[in-house]
């Protein structure tokens, strides 16, 4: 191996391993303060899942869809204090046999809390159940630096991964008990194991990415959307390969869909009516994203069901993802539009309420779209504007909530600042015979701005406390 | 695998060991001996006039205000039975004597303070009778009725 060969493989374990550290850091402090604890009953629920089912063999939890429970068992189960506050003095409803979903989010955080020494559901504190998402988020930005890095090459990597590993929305949302946690790292994986699939063409790829896509339907019904991206993809980048195509999906349907015996015999074992019950009883959901849910996804960031952590990175992703869609390089960029577009018309056809955690399978696909637009644009040395805007959404907001005070006495020279960069950036976008220095300097300016931004979120990060989470809604 | 989880749910399942599960305090919860620490906050949605309001008042100033759901019950429950559990949510030891409180937490009776009860507003000396829905019970430590304006409350009976 050549010394330069042996430089770029230091240089990208060393970046991946500075971004899932950043990632990890992040994630951990203040995991178990912000968001509440209660500001989810899921949290709860899915954990008492996972514990009932080590204790007794039996799912225990409480339910969102009691219309397919045959009655409720109310108790006061008093952990984290949890009475205190958020609840409003409501016992849990406890329904069983649990299958609301399946049990594998439960049987993690829940496991996770066994192994810890929790033996009844009042054990189950924030603290501890918490403790694997934190992992498990640090995990996914393993996992987006890997798939951006064999995509799309090492700067979009670097990028994409910054943004999601420090993005204050995502660190939030990820630390968070919710089955969308969990289908990410699958999502990921079995897109990774696809790739390597169509590089090397070995089958074992092709096995390992049914088995990743199907596990994801050990944690919810929606990751379906995992499989039906990986067979859009087959039969996308198999285009005019017809006897190919087929194999992969006589290979791939079979395996992964599989996996949805697993929840079909975990209803069978324990009430085939309740299990079909409660199936059914999805239907009768209020359907509250409503027809207004694409313009919601884009102009309201919830994390919880009421409180909102406005946040710029993502109305930067959508944009980003728009303006790919005018990307030359169609088979590239089908490995960020099938995985968005497929999750996104689950999340439509599926939605319920407007919950925020339903939106987290779509986080990574926006950093990495905003991530390789933006390094697209630097190579290029075109389109400042765009990364300009692209990059201030997010600062802007984030210079606000910071320095808020800071910008009023000086907004003379905020305002002197935009107009400077954006006559400049204008000015070197609609000329072509500018000399290449001066681009240069140009993309130093907007490197610049988008580390100014990481920084930011640092900063918000560090701001994020128990008493600003109480004041935002 | 429906071999193994049927197996599983036949040798650990117990309706006793569920309720265990559901009922029994974590380890890891701070046990007060101040029954006037923790409180159950709010007042229960939809559940109509399911409810009782239980208010401790341990000193002037120390006070408890508690709305639990009747349908934590199986059967309707007595006061006695209702403080019972408020003091298992809460996480502070209650004992009772001859139908009335003898202890919450360290504030025990002795022969001048004593724990009085008032159900909507009638003293009680008898805590082991049904609870009426959205019923009110006020117990205070330390005081007899005469001088329960130390709490600012006048009109009991």
């Amino acid at each position: 191996m050549d010394i330069s060969k042996k430089k770029k493989i230091f240089i990208t374990v060393l970046a991946c391993f500075l971004v899932v550290f950043l990632a990890f850091k992040l994630r951990l402090k203040n995991y178990d303060k912000i968001p509440f604890f209660g500001d989810s009953m899921d949290e709860y629920s899915y954990s008492w899942v996972g514990l009932s089912l080590i204790e007794l063999g039996f799912p225990v939890g409480n339910s969102g869809m009691t219309g397919g429970y045959p009655f409720n068992d109310s108790r006061y189960i008093n952990l984290d204090r949890v009475f205190q506050g958020p609840s409003n003095g409501i016992p849990f409803k406890i329904n069983y046999p649990w299958f609301d979903h399946p049990p594998g989010t439960g049987l993690i955080t829940g496991g996770f809390a066994y192994f810890k020494g929790a033996r009844v559901f009042e054990d189950v504190g924030i603290f501890l159940i918490r403790k694997p998402m934190v992992y498990i988020g640090t995990l996914t930005t393993f996992l987006l630096f890997v798939f951006a890095f064999q995509v799309f090459g090492l700067p979009t990597a670097i990028i994409s991964s910054l943004i999601y590993a420090t993005a204050p929305i995502f660190v939030v949302s990820s630390r968070m008990i919710q089955a969308e946690n969990m289908l990410v790292p699958c999502f990921l994986l079995s897109l990774i194991f696809l790739f390597q699939y169509f590089k090397k063409n070995r089958e074992i790829f092709l096995w390992l990415s049914a088995l990743a896509a199907g596990s994801s339907l050990l944690f919810k019904i929606s990751g379906i959307s995992i499989i039906l991206t990986n067979i859009l993809l087959l039969l996308s980048l198999n285009k005019g390969k017809t006897k190919k195509t087929i194999k992969d999906l006589i290979v791939f349907i079979p395996v992964s869909c599989s996996f949805i015996l697993f929840f079909i015999t975990f209803g069978l074992v324990y009430d085939a009516q309740i299990f079909w019950n409660v199936l059914i009883s999805n239907t009768d959901r209020v359907y509250g994203i409503g027809a207004q849910a694409i313009y919601q996804l884009i102009n309201s960031s919830p994390v919880t069901e009421g409180k909102f952590l406005t946040d710029g990175w993502i109305i930067s992703g959508w944009i980003s993802f728009i303006a790919l869609s005018f990307n030359k390089n169609k088979a590239k960029i089908s490995w960020i539009f099938i995985p968005l577009l497929t999750y996104l018309s689950t999340y439509l056809f599926f939605g319920s309420f407007a919950f925020g955690w339903y939106r987290i399978p779509l986080y990574p696909f926006l950093s990495i779209s905003l991530g390789y637009l933006i390094y697209s644009n630097l190579k290029k040395m075109t389109n400042f504007i765009t990364s300009f805007i692209l990059i201030m959404l997010p600062t802007g907001f984030l210079v606000n909530e910071i320095y808020a005070q800071f910008i009023q006495t000086n907004s003379s020279v905020w305002r002197l600042l935009n107009l400077i960069l954006i006559i400049l950036f204008i000015f070197l976008d609609t000329n072509l015979k500018i000399p290449k220095q001066f681009k240069k300097i140009a993309n130093l300016l907007i490197i610049g701005l988008f580390i100014f931004a990481l920084y930011l979120n640092l900063q918000f990060n560090q701001i994020i406390d128990v008493d600003y989470w109480y004041h935002i809604h | 695998m429906f071999l193994f989880l049927r197996y599983r749910y036949q040798r650990l399942y117990s309706p006793e060991k569920l309720n265990d599960l559901l009922i029994t305090q974590s380890k890891f919860k701070d046990i007060t001996q101040d029954p006037c620490q923790y409180h159950i906050n709010g007042d229960p949605l939809g559940i109509d006039d399911r409810y009782i309001k239980i208010k401790l008042y341990c000193h002037p100033g120390e006070e408890s205000f508690n709305t639990l759901s009747l349908d934590v019950f199986k059967n309707k429950p007595t006061y006695t039975e209702a403080i019972q559990e408020l003091s298992r949510v809460n996480g502070f030891p209650a004992v009772f004597k001859e139908n009335n409180i003898d202890s919450l937490g360290t504030l025990k009776n002795t022969k001048d303070i004593i724990w009085s009860c008032y159900i909507d507003q009638n003293l009680s000396d008898n805590l082991d009778t049904v609870v009426r829905n959205a019923a009110t019970i006020d117990c205070f430590y330390g005081v007899k009725r005469f001088n329960l304006e130390i709490y600012g409350y006048n009109g009991y009976k």
